[in-house]
């Protein structure tokens, strides 16, 4: 455990920034393009597009455009060419094409998405230099500042709107998972989803007290979320109880908020670092011939 | 002074994060995540059906049942209507109905219909009554698929 523990280590290598990075964009750049994709009018103007005409992005042509700046953007911000500008630029379209979907009346909440490349924009403008260790560390740590205040305020909300009611009143959390299964059922057309519903919801019913308890935990962690911002070490493990949150709510309600789960995965555990990490030792344990460290991709 | 700035850069983020919640509120990139913030004894589900009452999948439609709702709630909550414990005023449900089938494209959906035919803007409610779970079906909107 201390092992593990130590390998953790304090400090964001440019190949942990690097891995960040990719799995920002794999996720980032699809849901830009399927946004932009979609909408062609704004019906309901909220946010920027109240005082900003937002409909003129959606038209055909400069939608296209967007779209490339965008595949353009992500590249040079993968290869780090001015990232401080692009970061901002990102901000920007990130900004622009979710308020579009917003003013659809779908709210993805994808806030903290775009939140962050503000973050990491203001990480590189506090830094006088390229390569300074605390730029290495702001641009990370600054975005888990945005995603550990989205927890807490999501645990703030609940304890706002219905106090110790929103773990007492549990049990009509029976009524959202029916809810949430039967959207699957809608979309695809597959009644299997009303029969796994059905047993959800019986199961959830007969275990009250195990409801109390799981709400009760959930809220816990959402409102000490903060915590992993002390430092790298306190995100990992914060991190990973956030992800065994995630996965039960998952399994138990059948939703997955891509916009807040994965930035947390991709800030807090790091998971194609982690992956490439673990192939790197499963290879060297297989080939029994220790890396010598200049050729060690991952140290 | 130098552990101060240090401190106070560990923090800086979600303070002007709070800061724009607090001065914007719900307003995209800022937001409480308000998700899920209570469980009342209701829940809602919409879907389209043809007229024999078979259910047209969102996916033939380019849409999702979370963004119908999303969309009833966000059409409701823009016009000044209540809604919850089917409690709605059946005018607003046939308003917001139109403006929900105004904005998708059943043009795929023509094709295995005639476009005369009729399609519906159906909801489910749950609610719990006593120990056990009721659910009530309601057309709220009937259209042409044409």
């Amino acid at each position: 455990m201390r092992f593990l523990w130590n390998k953790i280590g304090c400090h964001y290598s440019r190949k942990e920034w690097f891995c960040m990075k990719l799995a920002l964009m794999v996720l980032w750049m699809p849901l830009i393009v399927s946004t932009l994709t979609k909408y062609d009018s704004i019906p309901l103007s909220v946010g920027i597009c109240k005082v900003f005409p937002c409909d003129i992005f959606i038209h055909n042509g400069v939608s296209d455009f967007f779209i490339l700046t965008t595949l353009f953007v992500a590249v040079l911000y993968l290869l780090e060419w001015k990232t401080r500008w692009l970061t901002i630029i990102m901000f920007l379209i990130s900004l622009l094409t979710f308020s579009v979907e917003e003013s659809n009346g779908v709210l993805e909440r994808r806030g903290l998405l775009t939140f962050i490349f503000f973050a990491q924009f203001l990480a590189y403008s506090l830094s006088r230099r390229k390569a300074s260790k605390h730029l290495a560390q702001n641009r990370v740590q600054f975005s888990i500042q945005i995603i550990a205040v989205g927890y807490t305020l999501s645990a703030f909300s609940k304890l706002y709107n219905s106090g110790i009611y929103w773990v007492l009143d549990g049990k009509n959390m029976a009524l959202q998972i029916l809810k949430s299964f039967h959207y699957q059922y809608i979309d695809l057309g597959n009644a299997e989803y009303l029969r796994q519903a059905n047993i959800m919801a019986g199961t959830f019913i007969k275990n009250e007290n195990l409801i109390y308890i799981a709400l009760a935990c959930a809220l816990i962690i959402e409102a000490f979320a903060l915590i992993s911002i002390l430092n790298k070490k306190t995100a990992f493990v914060y991190g990973t109880l956030l992800l065994l949150m995630h996965a039960g709510i998952a399994h138990v309600m059948a939703i997955n908020i891509t916009a807040i789960v994965y930035p947390m995965i991709i800030f807090m555990l790091n998971p194609i670092y982690l992956a490439g990490k673990f192939l790197l030792s499963a290879y060297k344990y297989a080939t029994n011939r220790p890396f010598e460290r200049k050729t060690d991709a991952f140290n | 002074m130098i552990s101060i700035i240090k401190y106070f850069r560990r923090v800086l983020l979600l303070l002007i994060y709070v800061l724009g919640v607090l001065a914007l509120g719900e307003t995209h990139p800022f937001s409480q995540y308000p998700m899920y913030n209570s469980f009342p004894n209701w829940s809602y589900v919409f879907f389209f059906t043809d007229k024999n009452q078979n259910l047209i999948p969102c996916n033939h439609i380019g849409t999702t049942g979370g963004e119908l709702a999303h969309k009833f709630y966000s059409i409701m909550e823009n016009s000044g209507y209540s809604y919850g414990y089917e409690q709605e005023d059946p005018n607003h449900l046939k308003e917001v109905g139109a403006i929900i089938v105004d904005q998708l494209d059943f043009k795929a959906v023509i094709n295995n219909n005639i476009p005369e035919d009729s399609a519906h803007l159906v909801r489910i409610c749950y609610k719990f009554k006593g120990d056990s779970i009721k659910s009530s079906k309601q057309i709220i909107y009937a259209f042409s698929l044409e």
